[in-house]
């Protein structure tokens, strides 16, 4: 009590403190866990329902497309022996869980598991690749403006005015020649243009901040603000892009492997499985259109929920 | 400015109480937890009386405000307590009532302007929006009566202001534009939080005036929140200053800007830089507002109270009142008991002035 | 305003041009070129090929082609005067030259010998019908569901329809189409498997004997038609209402948390008044624009969707097209949809101009 009296007859605030430092205004203690940006997204994501279940999806199938082939092999050459042949294909038994294809009755459910590993390496790789390339032309396009920019986005606004799919149609028709790895470099050079647009549209709102001016003022060459400044920011919504980005490819390039333009039935993927299923369904072949289709959807499904919890856990604008 | 019919004349029975809000309580149910935004508030406002809400960001007066009007997301939020108006509870008027209540008997303005109108419709149809949901006129008179509240806040050549669109005004026009409309259906109360903080200093001077002029003449009563004492001083009658969600000090302007009890009140009169203050080190209030998930035992403020002791950590004081009920503060200080240790606090200059 | 559509108008030309140039070099500068149908034909002449490449103007260099093809050079001319019509006026002009797809002129099919415009000109509206009639009830279904889905966060049926939304999102359009032949045509007989029209009984689309069959009967006329639309709309429907529905929303929640939403209510405005006037008008700025982004996939959507549902459209000729090597038809058919595609995004802009008044004339 004595010393609290005397605090109040003291008169600076660094001499009360140094009597009595528990008293005048200890910071309460307060507890901020410092997390950085990504861990604080990482916990959103964690919490985000539907997030967890497509990552859930999406990784069985990954663990599917490394392994399943291993333990399902598909045989090319596999014809049935002459007194089993059905014409239409036998249904989903035991033995052949997928049932068989009609014509030449392969086994479905060794197409799709081997389906589902080259759908998939397809739907990445060119992704990866159409994510850098637009990149860094949107960003280039985006960061110098002027010129540069105006003639960069009206090759694109361009290309973007052809369905995109017309033209992936017959460049994989005319070039693709059946190869798996042509088709999909095809895909990666018509997918960068949206991301392209997007970093873009990032890249000119993100310049005009401040702390870009700082770094020029300071002499960071642009180069290095682009790559060490500008980019981690705009990374966000490129993740949430080409994410969604995979399952376009996967769907695109099931839909000309179904016409016939695309792989070969050499390389089994989800969609060349499924050509000539159409034909077969008049005579109640259902189980071969069904089953590859149903791959497909879960693959899809899985990327957009994964997608869609993506953007809410890296949102900007998002508390806690 | 003209004498109008968009803006009534004083009206009678000043003096009696308009709105008596009684152990308001306002918490949110969050991830972490569940904050008390407003825990416990009381206050009472008279027709034709001015009551300054004052306090830091954070400490709930919005909020208070927010739930007066019940303009409160409820999933999040939770609402206790009694907000009697008009001699009835608003808290448990149904929805169409409130509606009525909402723009027609208490109108609220707040601190965007630049955000807070419709950017797609004109600030001509935007007022008459309120005056066609609280008052049978045809169109001519709403028009009319949307100019003439125009022109009674200032804005010049009201007739072609109405066709314009908010972007085409700067930022105190459009908060006149605001006020108009609220005023445009002559409610009883008038609540205004921070109308000026996002302006101007020049046009902050011009829109107080403006609220205050309006509101003497009408007879308005008016709610003004702010962080701002210096508004307070120059616009109400009474202030009630609020920390961490309560009430910690009541009283006029006068008396509380004067002679502050609390020692929260104290510091932030402290703290104003002033010509007086000149060649010494600015003062501050040590410390920050508390986690509002991890609220102390006792005072709230009592971390950063230069007068605490074991009986501010202990348990939280009531309002006490000094000399007369409306004249209060919530501080262990005035309980007659520990006379003792108040009687230091008044002898001694405040220890949050500096002097090097 | 005048200003600002002309002056939209024209910035949209070199767009169109620069599209028209890469229609071409993407097709002829594949290799095979036309000429590839014959490659595996050995029982095709040097003479004949050579008469081939004559016929169809492949001996010259390809920007002379390309200019040809545009309507912008005179077959008939020679050297600088390529550029002059045969009346004197410059080729370009409407009235300066008849050839090229400036002129309406887009050649003949590879395969068929019909003039490219006759076949687009008779396949587009069968298109426009099917993806016309998909458009206006996805965009319905979009708006309803994504202001429900906004005003009701996270309740029951805003769950019930994002989830819908992602299944349907994540199926390929094509398999939906055969997973609905499966169920309602092969399996239950309820609908028909394909086709536009019943080729029993009706005679072909806008023919003059279909128009004649129309004004006998009239009510019969109308449901095959539905008949027929009913699968393949129901495909391209349940694929599409999802993006938008989900940006609907996601524009919907955005307007809904801004101050003026706030003031509104304030105001006492009721609430179904907040969500439709103040909410959903600033809301339908961003959509208007995405929707004319949309639009190339409405077209894509039409591939697969004519391609199982055998429709008559677009999207078929293109394929067949494709399949045939048949240059003329796909150059037409890129150009018309390039044509549409920049169109409809112009129509958005303006809309969005008239709709914001933010958005100055200057």
């Amino acid at each position: 009590m004595a010393d609290t009296v005397k605090a109040h007859q003291l008169a600076t605030p660094a001499e009360i403190e140094e009597l009595n430092p528990e008293i005048v205004g200890a910071d309460y203690d307060v507890q901020l866990e410092s997390l950085s940006q990504w861990q604080l997204a990482w916990r959103r994501f964690k919490r985000h329902r539907m997030a967890v279940i497509g990552s859930t999806l999406f990784l069985t199938m990954v663990a599917i497309a490394i392994f399943g082939p291993i333990l399902v092999p598909y045989d090319f050459y596999k014809a049935p022996p002459p007194d089993e042949i059905v014409y239409a294909g036998r249904p989903p038994s035991i033995a052949r869980p997928f049932g068989e294809t009609g014509g030449l009755q392969r086994d479905v459910f060794a197409l799709v598991i081997n389906g589902v590993r080259w759908s998939m390496l397809i739907g990445v790789l060119a992704t990866v690749i159409s994510s850098v390339i637009g990149t860094i032309v949107g960003g280039v396009a985006g960061y110098f403006g002027g010129f540069l920019d105006t003639v960069l986005m009206r090759i694109v606004d361009a290309l973007l005015a052809l369905p995109l799919l017309f033209v992936i149609l017959v460049f994989t028709k005319f070039l693709g020649a059946g190869n798996w790895f042509t088709v999909m470099i095809i895909f990666a050079l018509f997918g960068w243009l949206g991301i392209a647009r997007l970093v873009r549209s990032v890249m000119l709102s993100l310049r005009e901040e401040d702390y870009v001016d700082a770094a020029r003022a300071a002499g960071v060459s642009s180069a290095r603000i682009i790559f060490r400044h500008l980019l981690p920011n705009s990374l966000s919504p490129i993740i949430v892009a080409a994410t969604l980005g995979v399952a376009g490819v996967i769907i695109g390039e099931a839909f000309v492997s179904f016409l016939g333009f695309g792989v070969d039935i050499q390389t089994p993927t989800l969609g060349n499985t499924l050509n000539g299923a159409l034909t077969f369904i008049s005579v109640g072949n259902w189980w071969w259109a069904f089953f590859p289709g149903m791959a497909i959807v879960i693959i899809v499904l899985g990327i957009n929920f994964m997608g869609d919890g993506l953007r809410d856990a890296l949102d900007p604008r998002a508390r806690i | 400015m003209t004498d109008s019919a968009a803006i009534p004349a004083r009206r009678e029975g000043v003096g009696d109480i308009l709105l008596d809000v009684r152990d308001l309580r306002t918490c949110f149910h969050v991830m972490d937890g569940t904050v008390r935004a407003v825990d416990g508030v009381s206050f009472t406002i008279r027709r034709g009386g001015r009551l300054g809400l004052v306090g830091e960001s954070g400490c709930g007066k919005s909020v208070t405000a927010l739930s007066i009007m019940r303009l409160i997301e409820m999933p999040p939020g939770e609402m206790a307590g009694e907000v009697r108006f008009g001699g009835r509870d608003l808290l448990t008027l149904d929805s169409n009532a409130m509606h009525e209540v909402r723009g027609g008997e208490i109108a609220m303005i707040f601190q965007e302007p630049m955000t807070s109108l419709n950017p797609v419709l004109t600030v001509g149809s935007q007022i008459m929006e309120a005056v066609f949901l609280h008052q049978e006129v045809d169109r001519g008179q709403a028009r009319e009566i949307a100019r003439q509240a125009l022109a009674d806040v200032g804005v010049p050549d009201p007739q072609r202001r109405l066709d314009q669109y908010p972007h085409e005004l700067s930022g105190g026009m459009r908060q006149r534009v605001m006020i108009a409309m609220a005023l445009s259906c002559k409610p009883d109360l008038l609540i205004a939080d921070e109308p000026t903080t996002a302006l101007d200093v020049t046009i902050q001077r011009q829109i107080l005036e403006l609220i205050k002029s309006i509101q003497e003449r009408t007879g308005t009563a008016l709610l003004l929140i702010t962080h701002d004492l210096g508004v307070v001083a120059e616009t109400v009658d009474e202030v009630a200053i609020m920390y961490a969600g309560r009430i910690v000090e009541t009283g006029t302007v006068d008396e509380v800007l004067l002679e502050p009890r609390h020692p929260y009140t104290r510091g932030l009169l402290a703290s104003i830089p002033s010509q007086g203050k000149r060649g010494y080190r600015l003062s501050v209030i040590k410390g920050v507002v508390p986690n509002p998930f991890r609220m102390p035992e006792g005072c709230k403020f009592e971390p950063r109270c230069p007068y605490q002791w074991e009986q501010c950590v202990a348990s939280e004081p009531d309002l006490i009142a000094l000399g007369r009920p409306d004249r209060t503060a919530r501080c262990w200080l005035r309980d007659p008991r520990f006379f003792a240790r108040r009687a230091a606090y008044d002898a001694a200059p405040s220890p949050f002035e500096a002097h090097e | 305003m005048i200003q600002f559509i002309v002056r939209r108008l024209i910035g949209a030309i070199p767009t169109l041009f620069i599209t028209s140039i890469l229609i071409y070099a993407i097709l002829l500068a594949a290799p095979g070129g036309p000429e590839a149908r014959f490659a595996q034909n050995p029982r095709v002449t040097e003479q004949a090929r050579e008469a081939f490449r004559k016929r169809w103007g492949l001996d010259q260099p390809v920007p002379i082609q390309y200019c040809r093809w545009l309507g912008v050079c005179n077959p008939n001319g020679e050297g600088l005067g390529v550029f002059i019509g045969d009346n004197g006026w410059p080729n370009f002009l409407p009235w300066g030259g008849d050839n090229g797809i400036l002129h309406g002129d887009f050649g003949y099919s590879i395969n068929s010998g019909r003039p490219v415009a006759d076949i687009v000109g008779e396949r587009v509206p069968r298109t426009l019908i099917l993806a016309g009639t998909a458009l206006v009830l996805w965009l319905l279904l979009a708006f309803l569901t994504g202001v429900i889905g906004a005003v009701r966060r996270y309740g029951k049926i805003d769950t019930a329809i994002t989830v819908f939304n992602y299944v349907g999102f994540s199926f390929p359009t094509f398999w939906l189409g055969l997973m609905l032949i499966v169920v309602f045509a092969a399996q239950l007989h309820l609908l028909p498997a394909g086709g536009m029209w019943d080729t029993r009984n009706v005679p072909v689309f806008a023919s003059d004997e279909y128009w004649a069959y129309v004004g006998q009967e009239p009510i019969a006329a109308l449901v095959d038609l539905i008949r027929h639309l009913i699968l393949p709309v129901t495909t391209l429907v349940v694929v599409s209402v999802a993006a938008d529905s989900r940006f609907i929303r996601a524009a919907m929640i955005d307007s809904l948390s801004q101050d003026y939403v706030r003031t509104a209510r304030a105001k006492g405005v009721p609430e179904r008044r907040v969500i439709t006037r103040h909410a959903l008008r600033n809301a339908l700025l961003p959509v208007v624009t995405n929707i004319g982004l949309e639009l190339p996939f409405l077209f894509t959507g039409a591939i697969a969707t004519e391609t199982i549902f055998s429709w008559p459209g677009m999207g078929n000729a293109f394929i067949v097209a494709t399949a045939n090597f048949d240059y003329p038809i796909l150059m037409g058919i890129l150009v018309i949809t390039a044509v549409i595609v920049v169109g409809a995004n112009l129509l958005a802009d303006i809309v969005y101009a008239i709709v914001d008044p933010r958005i100055s004339y200057g």
